[in-house]
């Protein structure tokens, strides 16, 4: 072979080599998975980022307040501390303990959420299995219109349900039982009662989602299981009972878990109905409202001499002091949260709503 | 015992990162030694035009230095050599002629580039022409960069290509995939501002960590088409 050939081979080799490289490049099959998998990285990518963003945004303020809970309010104006108190200090819960009227407010709340939630699991499951199961005449519109309570905001009838329970009456009853030309009074300060009977009528707070909730799941379930509960001599409140609410338990958990913490943070209604009553019924969120003059104003009457004056006066401390009341406030949810996480979570995936 | 250790993840980090300072360091000395030394001596100012040449030698040996520990990192990625010392003067001498064109083609390029930079980088404020020719020869540059990084992978993988097919293939590797051709690029803009400020890292891994990252992020589809080049050209 002469030097000449030789290199004619090699050359025609290379070029050999780079088409079918080249043509292994523009294979349409390898670009399609190619493509899929940038694709599904991408997506992993942005998840990723919304995740660790939406995470940072809620944890953030969460680890602040803890950091600023536990801060001296000697500290409060020194710019080198950003998280780690140099004087670590419980003098903010105490103070906020105080104002907060605490121990009394959180066994009110507690039992008022506790109590709030068992009449809405009663009333809306029952709302909810006659809408999925008990065909009536308007059965449909009523639903919507019970729906409609969702989407009109609860201000716009507020005056209305003002005049309607100050003067409660069904037929007359009340104001012929008391021999009066009114009815009865509902609301006002350490009633708590108006609260339990408005869960009960389908009036809690978002009742109608619980009810459309309920609804849906009931829809979902099988007619042989009532069918077979029918055959058995059930009659609707046996089959509701025994057959239909033991399967409920996911949406039941979750309308549990949905109701205390709403009615936990309710202050719309507490205001309104005026439930609130500073020294015989106080409620966590209405004692936190009146934060910051409260806190002020406990400070400059009672004297209390554990900070020095002129912190007193300072408006960060009167902050510091709301700060450490709001955490301290949803500190028992916080904790409930960590043991009951795993239902919380399953609830959200069931419902797609967020507490 | 020892078995184990060897086969620790603890001892391949540190048995790698002892192979990218064999070859950061061989690098250094391939193409910096006469300025290393230089910089040594005493120089009378009689010499002191010593100084503007000193650096010349360095244009025959940085690039295939450069491809020489590619080529090493890519051989023992692909499980082929474990050696380092051998196969790294191997490699320089196998890639050299190959490297050196690659050197000439980039010098010719850099030179119109580097005269096109300043002219335009000291104009650009004063009409949109000018702000459009900077933005137009940064981003030649970016191209540049980005073809000559996988120009040196290809003619690594696939011995034996014209150069202008091996450019070619660089190019379309180059833009195919864009992000990975984007994160080298950061990986290497990384390693540079690191061993700007750091002077250890500058001498121990300025320049085969960001080439072992290079190799390491191209591996699979390079090795896919390695793979079959090699059972269809054996």
């Amino acid at each position: 072979m002469t030097k000449d050939n030789k290199f004619q081979n090699l050359k025609k080799a290379a070029i050999d080599k780079y088409n079918y490289i080249k043509e292994d490049l523009s294979n349409p099959l390898h670009r399609a998975v190619k493509l899929q998998k940038v694709s599904d990285k991408a997506v992993a990518i942005l998840r990723a980022v919304i995740i660790f963003g939406l995470a940072f945004i809620i944890i953030f303020p969460i680890f602040q307040q803890i950091s600023l809970a536990f801060r001296h309010p000697a500290d409060l104006n020194d710019s080198t501390i950003v998280w780690i108190p140099k004087q670590w200090s419980l003098i903010n819960f105490e103070i906020s303990i105080k104002f907060l009227n605490y121990w009394k407010s959180l066994w009110n709340n507690i039992r008022v959420s506790t109590i709030v939630t068992i009449c809405q699991i009663a009333c809306t499951s029952l709302a909810g299995y006659a809408f999925a199961r008990l065909r009536f005449k308007g059965s449909n519109i009523l639903f919507w219109l019970i729906m409609l309570t969702l989407i009109i905001p609860p201000q716009a009838f507020a005056v209305s349900r003002m005049l309607f329970f100050s003067d409660f009456d069904i037929f007359g009853i009340f104001a012929a039982l008391r021999g009066s030309d009114r009815g009865l009074t509902i609301g006002g300060a350490g009633k708590d009662g108006v609260f339990y009977l408005l869960s009960l009528t389908g009036q809690g707070v978002k009742s109608a989602l619980f009810v459309y909730l309920f609804r849906q799941f009931f829809r979902g379930l099988p007619l042989e299981l009532e069918e077979s509960a029918q055959i058995d001599g059930a009659g609707i409140l046996r089959t509701f009972w025994s057959v239909m609410l033991p399967n409920a338990r996911g949406v039941v958990t979750t309308v549990a878990l949905f109701a205390f913490v709403w009615q936990w943070n309710d202050v719309y209604y507490t205001q309104l109905l005026g439930v609130n009553d500073d020294k015989t019924f106080p409620l966590l969120t209405m004692q936190l409202l009146k934060g910051a003059e409260w806190a002020q104003a406990l400070l400059n009457l009672t004297g209390l001499n554990i900070v020095d004056g002129e912190s007193q006066t300072d408006p960060k401390f009167t902050a510091l002091i709301v700060n450490t009341a709001a955490f301290i406030s949803m500190l028992p949810l916080l904790l409930a949260y960590l043991f009951v996480q795993r239902l919380f979570v399953e609830g959200i995936e069931r419902t797609g709503i967020v507490g | 015992m020892l078995k184990k250790f060897f086969a620790s993840k603890l001892y391949r980090i540190f048995d790698y990162a002892m192979r990218l300072i064999l070859l950061n360091v061989m690098t250094f000395i391939a193409s910096l030694l006469l300025p290393l030394l230089w910089s040594l001596i005493e120089v009378s100012p009689t010499f002191e035009w010593v100084n503007d040449i000193i650096f010349i030698p360095m244009f025959f040996t940085l690039i295939p230095s450069i491809v020489s520990v590619v080529d090493t990192i890519r051989g023992y990625e692909l499980g082929l050599d474990d050696r380092v010392f051998k196969t790294f003067l191997i490699n320089f001498s196998k890639n050299y002629r190959v490297s050196m064109k690659i050197s000439v083609i980039l010098l010719i390029v850099a030179i119109p580039l580097y005269n096109s930079f300043t002219v335009f980088n000291s104009l650009k404020t004063q009409s949109i022409a000018n702000a459009i020719g900077y933005i137009l020869t940064i981003s030649l540059v970016v191209i540049i960069i980005f073809i000559t990084m996988h120009l040196i992978l290809v003619v690594t993988y696939f011995r034996d290509l014209r150069l202008i097919d091996a450019f070619k293939l660089a190019a379309t590797f180059a833009f195919k995939d864009i992000f990975g051709s984007i994160l080298i690029l950061a990986a290497f803009a990384v390693a540079l501002i690191i061993a700007y400020l750091n002077s250890w890292f500058l001498v121990l891994f300025s320049i085969s960590l960001p080439l072992y990252a290079l190799v390491k992020i191209t591996k699979s589809k390079y090795k896919r088409i390695y793979d079959r080049v090699e059972n269809n050209f054996k």
